[in-house]
C-alpha cells in the first residue's frame, strides 16, 4: 500500500522532470497554477469514483451527474433565483441522490454495477436536456450565473505574497478548488481509515459474503458508496459551473474515464477492497501534468488521448497483475497445509 | 475367464500430508455393472480422477485392453471409451439434446462454409436416444427436460463416443423414485449391449438391485470385493466403517440445560417438502450428521438468516425469532462458522486484528472512529487464550496455516458472549493436532452454557466429541441417537435412508 504511493510519487515527480527538461514553459507558475485548477474537481471525482471501486464496482454515471447537477444550478440560479447559499445545499443533496440511485439499482436490482450506471449514465444526460434552463428560456443562454454564493468557488489566493516568497520567485496563485480538493481528501481520507465505515467498505470490497456473515450491513455499504461518488460529482460540478459562470448540457462529458484513469493509477484496485485517497488524487494529477506537458509540446489532442488510454491500459494490467500475485500469495501457505 | 476391459493394479496416490489411496485394484469386465461405494473422503472421487486422466497416482498400473499403463491422460481415457456422467451434469441448456450431443464434433455441410448440417445431426442422435429408450426427440431444447431426461442426454453423447465404460457419479442423487427405476432400466440396457458401468452412489438399495459387483472403499483402501448373491447393504455398511474410533469424547461438565435453539419444523429452499425440527441445549454439542447433499449447509444458512425460510419456526431462548439476515442472528448471539474459512470465513488481506473485531466494531469505535487501541487488545487476548500460532495480530489472515485461520474466525465470535453456535465442518483442512485443540474449545464453550450445533462430515468427529446426532437424510432428520447409541453402523444406516439397526 504505502509503497505503490511511493512509486505513485516517485513516477509523478519524474514526469514533472521530464516534461520540465524537454517542454518549453512547462516549469513555470502558470503550469502549477493550470494544474491546481484545471484538475483539482477531477481529483475529487477520482476520489468519489474509488469508492465503487472499492467495493468491487463502477461508477460511469458520475460525468452525467456532473451534468445534471451543473443544469440543476443553472436552473436554480438563473430560473428560480434561489439564492446561492441555498443552492449548494440543493445541489450536493442532488449528487448524493442520484448516486444513491445507482447503488440502489447494484444492490436491489442486482444489476451489474457497469450495465446500471451506464443506464443511468444515459438517463441522467438525458435528464439533464430535458431540464435545460437552456431550452426553456432561450433567452438565458448567454447569462451567466452572477450569484457570489457560487462564482466565489473560483477564487484564486495569492499565497505566494502572503509568504512572502513571490518576491523570490514567480509564485502560482492557489484557486479555492484546490483548497476544496484538500478538504476532501482530508474528510474522505479519514473516513476509510479510521471510521467503522471504512472498515466495511474495505470489508465489503475483500469478501462480500465474509463481510455478510459478519453482519456487516453490505447493501447499505454499498449504496453509501455510491452516494459519495455521486457527492463527490456534484462538488466537481460547482467546481465547474463557478469557472464558466454557466452550465451546458454537455458539462462533464466524458470525465467518468478520466477519474476511473485516475483511481486505478492510483491504485485503487478493480478487483475491490485495495487503495485509498492519496492515489486517485495524485493520478488525476499525473494525468493532468502529462496532458499539460503533451499540449506545451505541441502534440495533437488524438495523440494525447491514445497516450491516455495507454497509460490506463499499463495501469489496469499492472493492477491485475498485482491482485493474481496476491491470490497466489494468500491461498499458498493454506493449500500446502490440507 | 475373460480378461477384464478396464483394470487397475495397485494404484496409491498420496497428497501432500493425506493418502488418498493405498494400493488399490479395482477392474471392471465388458458389460459389467460395478458399484463403488465408501463413505465420504474414502477415495472414491481420487479413482475416479485418475480413470478420468485428471490426475495421475502417485504408483500402480493401469491396464485398458491389455495394455498397461503407468497413468492416463484425458485424451486417452477418453479414446479407451470411458465417459463420465457427473453429479453435476455439464449441458448447455440453450442448445437441442442432438446438438449437446454431438457439441464440439457437428456434422459440416457447404464445403468451406462449414456449416452445421442440424438435418444430419438429429439423425444421427435419434438412434442413441431410441438406444436408451428416451422419451424426447433429437430436436428438443435441453432447457425444457427434466433432470433424469438430461442425464440421459448425457448418457447418449458418452454413447455417441463409443463409450465402453460409463462412470456415473451419484446419478440418482436429485432423482424422484420412479426416475430411479428408469435409470436402473437404462443400465441394463447399457449392460445387454456390452457397455460396462461403474455406479457409484450411497444410495445402497440401488446398488443392491443394478450392480453385478461391488467394490468398497475406506479411507483409501479396497476392503472388501462382494459378488452379486453376497451384495446387501448391511454387509456393505459394515465394510464401509469398521475402524475403531478414537476415544476423543470429553464429557460435559454439567448436564444440558434449558434449550437455547429450536427448530419446529423449518423448511428450506433446498428441499421444500422437507421440515426439519430440532432443539439444541445450553451446554451440549448436538451433533448433525449425514452424508453430502443431505441438507444440512442449506439448513444451517436458513438459520443464519442467509437463505429465507419456506416455513416453520425458529425459536430463540424459547421466543420466536424472525430471522431475516445474519445480522439478525448475531443480534440474536447465534454465530455461524462457516465451511469455507477462505470464502466466507475471512478477510485474508486483513490482518489478524480486523478479522478478529470485523463483527463487534461497536466495541471497538468511539465516536464513530475505529479504536485501534482497543482492537489490538481484544486480538491480543484471543490470541492468546486461543493460542493462535502468529507473531503479532497485524499478520494478514490469509498467511495462517488452516487451523489458526479457523482460530480466528472462532476468535470473531467468541469476544462476543455467543449463545449458539453453529460449525460448519469445524475441522475440515486442519491437521491433526489443531483439531484436538478445536474440539477442546468446543467442549470448553458448550461448559460455559453455548448451545452448539456442529454439521459434520467426519465420522469420528461427530462420534469423538457429540453429545447427541441428528442424522439427516435427503433434506429430513432420518433419527437422533443418544450419546449412549452412537456407532458409525447406527449413523450410516440413517444416514442411508434405512431404519435405525
Amino acid at each position: 500500500m504505502r509503497s505503490a504511493s511511493a512509486a505513485l510519487a516517485l513516477f509523478f515527480a519524474a514526469t514533472i522532470l521530464l516534461f520540465s527538461l524537454s517542454a518549453p514553459r512547462f516549469a513555470s507558475a502558470s503550469t502549477v497554477e493550470n494544474l491546481m485548477s484545471g484538475f483539482s474537481f477531477v481529483a475529487i471525482l477520482a476520489m468519489g469514483q474509488a469508492f465503487p471501486i472499492l467495493v468491487r464496482g463502477i461508477d460511469l454515471s458520475i460525468g452525467a451527474i456532473v451534468g445534471l447537477v451543473g443544469m440543476i444550478v443553472f436552473d436554480l440560479s438563473l430560473i428560480l433565483h434561489v439564492p446561492g447559499y441555498l443552492i449548494l445545499p440543493l445541489a450536493l443533496f442532488a449528487g448524493a441522490l442520484a448516486g444513491a440511485l445507482n447503488g440502489v439499482l447494484v444492490v436491489h436490482l442486482r444489476l451489474q454495477p457497469f450495465i446500471a450506471t451506464l443506464a443511468t449514465l444515459a438517463a441522467y444526460r438525458g435528464l439533464t436536456y430535458a431540464i435545460s434552463g437552456r431550452q426553456l428560456v432561450p433567452g438565458l443562454t448567454t447569462t451567466p450565473i452572477r450569484d457570489p454564493w457560487l462564482t466565489g468557488i473560483e477564487t484564486y489566493f495569492d499565497v505566494g505574497r502572503w509568504l512572502g516568497l513571490s518576491r523570490l520567485v514567480n509564485m502560482p496563485w492557489v484557486p479555492l478548488s484546490f483548497v476544496i480538493m484538500l478538504a476532501v481528501f482530508a474528510v474522505l481520507q479519514v473516513l476509510l481509515t479510521s471510521t467503522r465505515f471504512g472498515r466495511d467498505i474495505y470489508a465489503t470490497g475483500g469478501n462480500h459474503e465474509a463481510a455478510r456473515l459478519a453482519g456487516i450491513r453490505v447493501n447499505g455499504v454499498i449504496i453509501t458508496a455510491y452516494a459519495l461518488a455521486g457527492l463527490c460529482a456534484a462538488i466537481a460540478a460547482l467546481i465547474m459551473v463557478a469557472r464558466f459562470t454557466t452550465a451546458t448540457e454537455a458539462l462533464g462529458a466524458g470525465m467518468e474515464l478520466t477519474a476511473i484513469a485516475a483511481a486505478v493509477i492510483g491504485g485503487v484496485s478493480l478487483a475491490g477492497g485495495v487503495g485509498a485517497m492519496f492515489g486517485p488524487a495524485l493520478g488525476a494529477f499525473l494525468l493532468g501534468a502529462i496532458l499539460i506537458g503533451l499540449t506545451l509540446q505541441g502534440v495533437p489532442q488524438f495523440v494525447q488521448q491514445i497516450i491516455t488510454g495507454a497509460i490506463l491500459l499499463a495501469a489496469v494490467g499492472y493492477d491485475r497483475l498485482l491482485s493474481v500475485r496476491r491470490q497466489r500469495r494468500l491461498s499458498a501457505p493454506s493449500t500446502a497445509a490440507t | 475367464m475373460q480378461q477384464p476391459y478396464l483394470e487397475v493394479v495397485g494404484i496409491s496416490k498420496s497428497y501432500p500430508g493425506v493418502r488418498a489411496l493405498s494400493n488399490v485394484n479395482f477392474s471392471v469386465r465388458k458389460g459389467e455393472v460395478v458399484g463403488l461405494v465408501g463413505e465420504n473422503g474414502a477415495g472414491k472421487s481420487t479413482l475416479m480422477k485418475i480413470l478420468g486422466g485428471v490426475t495421475e497416482p502417485s504408483s500402480g498400473t493401469i491396464r485398458l485392453d491389455g495394455r498397461d499403463l503407468a497413468r492416463l491422460t484425458v485424451a486417452e481415457s477418453m479414446r479407451g471409451g470411458i465417459a463420465f456422467v457427473h453429479q453435476e451434469l455439464n449441458l448447455f441448456e440453450n442448445l437441442t439434446v442432438a446438438a449437446n450431443i454431438f457439441i464440439g464434433r457437428e456434422p459440416r455441410r457447404g464445403g468451406p462454409l462449414r456449416l452445421v448440417d442440424d438435418g444430419e445431426l438429429n439423425r444421427r442422435a435419434q438412434p442413441l436416444l431410441r438406444q436408451l429408450g428416451a422419451d424426447f426427440s433429437a430436436d428438443t431444447p435441453v432447457a425444457v427436460l427434466s433432470l433424469a431426461q438430461m442425464q440421459l442426454v448425457e448418457i447418449a453423447k458418452a454413447l455417441s463416443l463409443n463409450a465402453r465404460l460409463i462412470i456415473m457419479d451419484e446419478p440418482t442423487s436429485s432423482l424422484t423414485a420412479s426416475e430411479t427405476e428408469r435409470l436402473i432400466a437404462v443400465i441394463a440396457r447399457l449392460k445387454s449391449e456390452g457397455v460396462s458401468v461403474v455406479l457409484i452412489s450411497h444410495r445402497l438399495a440401488e446398488i443392491e438391485r443394478a450392480a453385478d459387483r461391488v467394490v468398497v472403499l475406506r479411507d483409501g483402501k479396497c476392503v472388501g470385493e462382494l459378488d452379486k448373491a453376497a451384495i446387501h447393504a448391511e454387509t456393505m455398511i459394515r465394510m464401509m466403517i469398521g475402524r475403531d474410533l478414537k476415544t476423543l469424547y470429553r464429557v460435559p461438565a454439567q448436564p444440558p440445560g434449558d434449550t437455547v435453539l429450536q427448530l419446529d419444523g423449518v423448511r428450506t429452499s433446498y428441499r421444500p417438502e422437507q421440515p426439519v425440527s430440532l432443539d439444541v441445549r445450553q451446554g451440549e454439542i448436538l451433533g448433525l450428521a449425514g452424508l453430502v447433499g443431505s441438507g444440512r449447509t442449506e439448513l444451517a444458512r436458513a438459520i443464519f438468516g442467509l437463505d429465507p425460510l419456506k416455513g416453520g419456526e425458529i425459536r430463540i431462548a424459547g421466543a420466536p425469532a424472525a430471522i431475516t439476515s445474519p445480522r439478525v442472528a448475531i443480534g440474536h448471539g447465534l454465530y455461524l462458522i462457516p465451511e469455507d474459512r477462505k470464502r466466507s470465513g475471512l478477510l485474508l488481506d486483513f490482518p489478524i486484528r480486523s478479522n478478529v473485531t470485523l463483527a463487534s466494531m461497536d466495541a471497538h469505535s468511539r465516536y464513530g472512529l475505529v479504536d485501534r487501541r482497543a482492537e489490538e487488545v481484544s486480538a491480543e487476548e484471543q490470541r492468546r487464550s486461543l493460542d493462535i500460532r502468529t507473531p503479532t495480530v497485524a499478520v494478514k489472515a490469509g498467511a495462517l496455516s488452516g487451523g489458526n485461520q479457523q482460530k480466528v474466525v472462532l476468535a470473531k465470535w467468541l469476544s462476543m458472549a455467543p449463545k449458539i453456535l453453529v460449525f460448519d465442518e469445524p475441522t475440515r483442512g486442519v491437521d491433526v493436532g489443531a483439531k484436538n485443540e478445536i474440539y477442546g474449545l468446543m467442549r470448553a464453550l458448550s461448559d460455559r452454557g453455548v448451545g452448539i450445533l456442529m454439521i459434520s462430515s467426519d465420522m469420528e468427529e461427530v462420534i469423538g466429541i457429540s453429545d447427541r446426532v441428528a442424522v439427516m437424510h435427503e433434506g429430513r432428520i432420518a433419527g437422533f441417537l443418544g450419546r449412549d447409541e452412537l456407532s458409525e453402523s447406527a449413523i450410516l444406516s440413517l444416514a442411508v435412508g434405512r431404519l435405525a439397526a
